[in-house]
């Protein structure tokens, strides 16, 4: 899984990206071994949490990516045009690490570090990877929690035409959501759409199922709602992604060309499975190597390519 | 700059605090914590969020009409305050200050005054 893949960069201290190749696909970047920032195009990253929602104009955004993307400074850009105060940058962004980071560390895919990426939006707050961990796990909790069934998530939100109460209480991200619901969104596009964070969102539409506010529909025929479906079956399967799913998957294409999970080889079962830790300082340095290669993928070149590239990092924080 | 690590050792810096920390709280998750408190004592996070939610959905305390009218909430417990701050709520993230304070060391109006300063630089745009 993703987040044990993170565990031997992080314990050696670097500073890096590491790049997600298969589908859903996404970055978690890494400073001095402490998460920095984690996106992914099925999770609501800082530009959406910013624009979508109305907090910043979209052109406001683009000004200061156009200024500060080469010099890595689009927040500092942000901050001293008075447009976000540096606290509220940082809690978006640990909201946007969060939301990507939940989607991604427990699936299997193939990676590639990237020694010294940063990303471009400069300092944020930086999170212990064990935190991020535990965030994500209690993140799961809460939904299977809220609403057992994970379909739900990808599901149209169909707001109840009458209610059996003589009233009822919203929180506003439910007033939002029901607002919003035209009888076709899914939480996850309903996120897109308001720019929230997606887990906020299906944490809301699910409690509201529960108290009956809400059912579910058929499922979303939105990009994003099949792309998330995908990953999820995916990654509750345990199964490395192909990559002619990547081809698919990678960028949200119309529905239509959605196919249904490809049925994995058996033999990529065997080979997928990871070790399961990697405790100590004295053996990071060799993860299973097949590990790290997507499935069919030509396997030597990429594999001492990888070690190598492990073992300086090792050496470096030695 | 101030980031939110100096917002949090603003709050540490009163006399008889154990904790403080900023919460997401229609996810209950911590962004940034210092000293004891949420993070360190389980779930007290979720519960702060939880504590929010069912104030706000007292139609008393949230007044229809006047959103975000409730400023704080305070509990008095035995091992002392619990002081929960929301934050201006035009500013993206829906957040909330959450301070520790101890009962015979602490002030709780001085503990107040700085939730406010300090809440006040978080939303400072």
């Amino acid at each position: 899984m993703l987040r044990e893949l993170l565990e031997p960069w992080c314990a050696a201290g670097v500073t890096g990206a590491l790049r997600i190749l298969d589908p859903p696909g996404g970055v978690v970047y890494i400073v001095d071994g402490r998460v920095a920032y984690a996106e992914c195009p099925v999770a609501s990253g800082l530009e959406r949490l910013l624009t979508a929602s109305g907090r910043l104009p979209a052109e406001a955004w683009r000004a200061a990516v156009n200024a500060g993307r080469a010099q890595h400074r689009i927040g500092p850009e942000l901050v001293d045009g008075g447009l976000v105060s540096q606290p509220e940058l940082e809690a978006l962004g640990v909201m946007a690490l969060y939301d990507a980071a939940f989607f991604l560390f427990d699936l299997v895919v193939g990676t590639q570090f990237e020694h010294r990426a940063r990303h471009p939006v400069g300092h944020l707050r930086t999170l212990d990877l064990r935190v991020v961990c535990q965030e994500v796990d209690r993140r799961k909790r809460l939904l299977a929690d809220a609403w057992p069934d994970a379909a739900i998530d990808t599901a149209a939100v169909l707001p109840q035409r009458r209610l059996r109460s003589q009233c009822v209480a919203l929180t506003a991200l439910q007033w939002e959501v029901v607002a919003n619901a035209d009888r076709r969104r899914s939480p996850v596009d309903l996120a897109r759409l308001l720019g929230r964070d997606t887990f906020s969102v299906m944490l809301e539409v699910r409690r509201m199922a529960r108290s009956g506010l809400v059912e579910p529909g058929r499922p979303g025929g939105s990009a994003a709602a099949e792309s998330v479906a995908t990953v999820r079956a995916r990654a509750a399967a345990g199964l490395p992604t192909t990559p002619e799913a990547e081809r698919v998957g990678r960028h949200a294409r119309p529905a239509p060309e959605h196919e249904p999970l490809p049925e994995p080889e058996p033999e990529q079962v065997d080979t997928s499975l990871p070790p399961p830790v990697l405790p100590h300082r004295a053996v990071r340095h060799q993860p299973s190597a097949e590990f790290l290669v997507p499935a069919g993928m030509p396997a030597e070149p990429r594999v001492s390519e990888q070690i190598l590239v492990r073992l300086l990092a090792g050496l470096g924080a030695l | 700059m101030l980031d939110i690590d100096d917002c949090l050792q603003q709050l540490m810096a009163l006399q008889g605090v154990h904790g403080a920390s900023l919460i997401d709280f229609p996810s209950g998750s911590v962004i940034g914590a210092a000293g004891r408190g949420p993070g360190s004592i389980g779930d007290a996070p979720a519960d702060a969020a939880d504590m929010i939610h069912a104030t706000m959905q007292t139609a008393a305390f949230a007044t229809v009409g006047q959103p975000a009218h409730v400023e704080d909430i305070v509990i008095t417990a035995g091992n002392g305050y619990h002081v929960m701050r929301l934050l201006r709520s035009d500013i993206e993230a829906r957040m909330v200050l959450y301070l520790w304070l101890d009962r015979s060391v602490g002030n709780l109006v001085v503990a107040q005054r700085q939730l406010s300063a300090v809440a006040a630089q978080i939303s400072a745009n």
